[in-house]
């Protein structure tokens, strides 16, 4: 048990780190949000970078709260399949809203479809 | 009957149950909440410029409290599984105590943000303009107007935006600099503006059928904070009736509240990218 113990040590350190990174990253969105990047009527680039910080924030969150950096591979395959699922049901959604025959604005196909 | 697989690995897994199960779980999860934040994509992507996606409606400085508060909380937790991994149980109550009372503080301040938009009235006019703002009376079925304070143009009072210089910016209340025919004042947030029903064409308070932006973000925040709530109820009775536990098996303790805190960080993730696409972006 004790070398256990040397161990939870060292892990508490980083999750204070961790802390300390996370809080300063939510600040980073905050003022990151307020300048307006890329072109002047366009939303894309702040998105980009919010959701850039938004992810490592959730990595940090991940790989090391939830201990994800040294786990097994048994759990990495069941975190890969959610992954592919969750794309696989946007792409399936993507694909309805972009369909020319249900959605008559959907692409310049639709124009040749009376 | 004895639980198997709690706190030894399983030979065909090589984990404790448990471990995979909650993993299983949060996978379950990440569809649902995926799911939602496919809806936000594509109803975000459907904004046009006569229906523009609304920015600063949502107060900042209460959401960013809230992140800070939750993050916190995530803290607090993997803090107490590694006091139970020590075999300190009084710090492991402190630790789980604070998470839950995080928790307590991040619901309290969520349903002053909902009494708020609640409390909040927008006006869509026939040409295509929009006030937002407060009823200063009732409305009146007798009465062919209705008397709204209108926000201030820029920001609303109490909450900070997140407007940058670009022109597309300002969907919430455009109406304030191209209205001319109402003979209120307009702009100023303490005199009620008339405004008479033949030229409105839609109008509300701030609830969930209001727009498509109050829609997405009462639904998502609403399921985020039921999940809130559920694992508030797990984690109290691991601090309650659960800490038993402790005296025959702390190991097994220490297992629980580590699954327990996976679904915390969950929580916790969820709300780390909820909150840049709704209060900020």
């Amino acid at each position: 048990m004790s070398d256990d113990v040397q161990e939870i040590k060292k892990h508490i350190k980083t999750y204070m780190l961790i802390f300390g990174a996370l809080l300063v990253l939510t600040v980073l969105t905050v003022a990151v949000s307020k300048v307006h990047f890329g072109a002047a009527d366009s939303n894309v680039a702040n998105i980009t970078i919010g959701m850039i910080i938004a992810t490592v924030k959730a990595s940090l969150v991940a790989l090391f709260f939830m201990h994800l950096l040294h786990e097994r591979m048994e759990v990495y395959r069941i975190l890969l399949l959610a992954g592919v699922m969750a794309v696989v049901l946007f792409v399936l959604t993507w694909l309805h809203y972009v369909d020319p025959i249900t959605n008559r604005n959907a692409s310049p196909v639709s124009t040749l479809i009376k | 009957m004895e639980i198997p697989y709690t706190v030894s690995a399983r030979p065909d897994t090589g984990l404790w149950s448990a471990k995979i199960g909650i993993w299983l779980f949060l996978a379950s999860e990440v569809m649902l909440f995926g799911a939602l934040f496919s809806a936000y994509i594509f109803l975000r992507i459907g904004a046009t410029e006569m229906a523009p996606w609304p920015h600063g409606l949502l107060n900042v400085p209460l959401g960013l409290f809230n992140t800070v508060v939750l993050i916190a909380s995530s803290v607090t937790v993997v803090m107490a599984w590694a006091s139970l991994k020590m075999r300190k149980f009084s710090h492991y109550r402190i630790y789980l105590g604070i998470t839950l009372l995080c928790a307590l503080i991040f619901l309290v301040v969520k349903s002053f943000e909902y009494r708020d938009k609640f409390n909040h009235y927008g006006v869509f006019l026939k040409d295509n303009t929009q006030i937002t703002g407060h009823l200063s009376e009732p409305i009146s079925d007798e009465k062919d107007y209705i008397m709204l304070v209108p926000d201030k143009h820029a920001a609303h009072s109490g909450q900070a935006t997140a407007e940058g210089s670009s022109p597309h910016r300002e969907g919430v209340d455009p109406a304030l600099q191209t209205h001319d025919a109402k003979p209120a004042q307009v702009g100023d947030h303490h005199t009620p503006m008339r405004l008479l029903k033949a030229d409105i064409r839609r109008a509300g308070y701030f609830y969930p059928s209001y727009s498509a932006y109050f829609a997405i973000y009462f639904t998502m925040t609403g399921l985020h904070a039921l999940h809130v709530i559920g694992g508030m109820c797990v984690m109290a009775y691991l601090w309650g009736p659960g800490a038993r536990l402790y005296k025959t098996n702390p190991e097994h303790l220490a297992n629980r509240v580590e699954v327990a805190g996976l679904f915390w960080h969950f929580v916790d993730l969820v709300w780390i990218f909820l909150f840049p696409l709704l209060y900020l972006l």
